[in-house]
């Protein structure tokens, strides 16, 4: 059984929603003292604060070997959320002009290009790509005009790819907006990066846009993601314990063997701090995943009996009671700012394009990029350097307090 | 002689313990000062955006409190506070203030006035007569700025008398930048202003939600184009203009305009 298929039988966690119902998953009262707490001992650069004592030690845990993470947290497959597009899409009124446009909002790694191509593929409509970075500075493009004018006939998977904040970077995004907006190229969805929208709007403020968005994972919609992927690769069952109360979180059966509220605060805090970002969460969860040695995990059922042991096929997984992730110091400098920045309002750049785009030579920009990939910030992949999503929430939270813009997921 | 005799009178008599206690409070309040003045800065300076001026607004009045507050322990053990006392004591201090200290008081007495009327705060971009620079320190009887330079300049609080305080930022994180190009009058300038306002848009120096204008004006030796816009810290200021400033140049020439040589004064001219 996929994740997907499994999430689909119980209540779906997947949901698009148009952005005014976007709910940001509520974070508990200890959780939000405790980032204050955090803030103000970074601002002092105090030392660490004193560890919790924990059911289980954290050196008594190894990390999972990496076939094991495979199997119980997943890559996301973006499936699901296509399919809870299609579902938003059919269900809505069909009373709208026929060149009515669709913006599909995706929070960074939230793979909204990904969706938009699987909805295109079921729906076998075209796909218009951006062009190369260089094609833009160079003027050398045409949106395509003179449209079949019909509901959703063509989507564009990422509008961050069809700009550039450089003076020369816009041109074409406006020419495609303007075109798409008046009606030009009949209807269709575009997707686009959160952070992306954001600065759009500044830059070509779209008159009542329809933006679409993927509702946020709450803890609850979280643990019957995990649990469902959970399912997808292993023989045997798995049983969630919380390493730092010893309590069961939920078992990849279905079984609930935690409390509602038990399961609800744990993951309560962990949607919270990815903003409701299901890819976000799953890198968390992947990190915090444990194991014990074997001659461990009996001793620590022998010693509490009420907690029932892990029977014969079945595994025990513990949840590390949180990581350190990865932040920047409070006087990092600007360049490095302006580098994630980038970054962000790009979902993704090359350090050649960074270079057209900030006033430093490349140099110093790969310098800067490595810098921030020891700090576990940045990660590369084919020469498109990206935040990393377990830095994610603290350059953003880094970002907003130091005045930048910031998308409003 | 008898004045002289009326005067020593208004002093209580003083013993060992009265001076111990004075100095008391003299060193109490020195020493709460400079580590009220430094914890504050060194806090403020690790924040930024409104925090950081709202923490910076209290340095002055945080050390204004202390001093009243030690002048209020003081003065009783002193004098006997009563109307006659005091009126007696400050008509000959302000004798002896009139003649030779006037103007070091009356930086002092600015110095309480602006602790209250705000007209710079530290970490505010203020021009007084003819300085420019970011406010470092708003002391007792001086400010301190840096201007962009690096060169530290002390200015008595006198100055807001009769001088204008010109206050770029005012206490908040706009500080409005303005980057100027010249050009030669035969150009398409619906382009030139719409590209000169991208250049500002595609800064990543730029505070985004404040307004972007591009002023045109016809001179005689062509059309002068400025900038507005705002940097995210005011601090970005010289390096928002120069990043405006390169890039402005490099899509103007893109864009086939040309740049206007500098203007002839009138001496050039007739020579």
């Amino acid at each position: 059984m996929s994740p997907d298929s499994a999430a689909d039988s119980n209540t779906p966690s997947w949901e698009v929603v148009p952005i005014e119902d976007f709910n940001l998953p509520a974070d508990t009262q200890l959780n939000v003292a405790r980032k204050k707490w955090r803030s103000l001992r970074s601002l002092f650069q105090t030392s660490q604060e004193p560890l919790e004592t924990h059911a289980k030690a954290e050196e008594d845990l190894r990390a999972l070997p990496t076939i094991q993470l495979e199997n119980l947290a997943p890559p996301v497959h973006w499936g699901a959320a296509s399919t809870a597009l299609d579902r938003f899409l059919t269900a809505r009124p069909d009373d709208g002009p026929e060149s009515e446009i669709f913006f599909l909002i995706g929070q960074p790694h939230v793979d909204q290009a990904a969706i938009l191509r699987q909805w295109a593929s079921s729906r076998k409509v075209e796909v218009l790509e951006g062009p190369d970075p260089a094609a833009i500075l160079s003027g050398q493009w045409n949106v395509k005009k003179d449209r079949e004018s019909a509901h959703y006939n063509w989507v564009i998977p990422e509008l961050e790819r069809w700009f550039l904040r450089h003076a020369n970077g816009l041109w074409l995004v406006r020419e495609l907006l303007e075109q798409a907006a008046s009606g030009e190229m009949g209807g269709g969805i575009i997707g686009c990066n959160s952070w992306a929208w954001t600065y759009l709007q500044r830059v070509w403020p779209i008159p009542n846009p329809t933006a679409l968005a993927l509702q946020a994972f709450d803890g609850r919609a979280l643990a019957r993601y995990f649990m469902v992927s959970s399912l997808t690769g292993g023989e045997k069952q798995v049983r969630f314990l919380n390493a730092r109360t010893g309590e069961p979180l939920f078992s990849s059966s279905g079984e609930k063997t935690g409390t509602e509220e038990e399961v609800s605060r744990e993951l309560q805090q962990l949607a919270a701090h990815c903003r409701g970002n299901v890819a976000i969460a799953r890198q968390y969860w992947r990190k915090r995943l444990r194991t014990a040695p074997e001659s461990e995990q009996a001793r620590t059922y022998d010693a509490d009996a009420a907690s029932p042991g892990p029977s014969a096929g079945e595994d025990v997984v513990w949840l590390a009671p949180g990581i350190e992730a990865p932040v920047l110091p409070v006087e990092t400098g600007e360049d490095l700012i302006f580098i994630l920045h980038n970054l962000l309002l790009h979902n993704g750049l090359s350090a050649t394009t960074l270079a057209e785009l900030m006033p430093l030579p490349k140099t110093q920009i790969v310098s800067n990029l490595l810098r921030l990939q020891s700090m576990e910030l940045v990660q590369s992949s084919e020469d498109i350097w990206r935040v990393s999503a377990l830095g994610y929430p603290g350059v953003r939270e880094f970002l907003r307090s130091h005045g930048y813009l910031v998308d409003a997921f | 002689m008898d004045t002289g005799v009326e005067l020593s009178n208004l002093f209580n008599e003083m013993d060992t313990s009265s001076w111990i206690e004075i100095a008391s409070v003299v060193a109490l309040a020195l020493i709460l000062i400079v580590v009220s003045q430094k914890a504050l800065s060194w806090t403020a300076n690790r924040l930024h955006d409104r925090p950081r001026f709202l923490v910076f607004a209290v340095i002055p009045l945080t050390r204004l409190l202390i001093l009243v507050a030690a002048a209020v322990w003081i003065v009783p053990i002193v004098i006997e506070p009563s109307l006659q006392n005091m009126v007696a004591l400050l008509g000959a201090v302000g004798i002896a203030i009139g003649f030779a200290l006037k103007d070091y008081v009356s930086s002092l007495v600015a110095g309480l006035v602006s602790a209250f009327e705000l007209p710079y705060r530290p970490g505010d971009w203020v021009e007084i007569d003819g300085v420019y620079g970011e406010v470092k320190h708003v002391g007792t009887r001086t400010m301190e700025l840096v201007t962009p330079d690096d060169t530290w300049v002390s200015i008595p609080h006198l100055k807001i008398w009769n001088e204008a305080v010109h206050n770029a930022n005012n206490g908040g994180p706009s500080l409005q930048c303005v980057a100027h190009f010249y050009l030669q009058p035969d150009h398409d300038a619906t382009a030139v202003s719409q590209t000169l306002s991208d250049v500002a848009l595609t800064s990543p120096f730029l505070e985004i939600d404040k307004p972007i204008v591009v002023i045109a004006q016809e001179r005689p030796f062509g059309t002068h184009y400025r900038v507005k816009a705002y940097p995210v810290d005011p601090r970005q200021q010289f390096r928002f203009v120069s990043d405006i400033t390169l890039r402005g140049k490099y899509a103007l020439q893109r864009l086939g305009a040309m740049a206007s040589s500098a203007p002839m004064s009138v001496s050039q001219t007739s020579s």
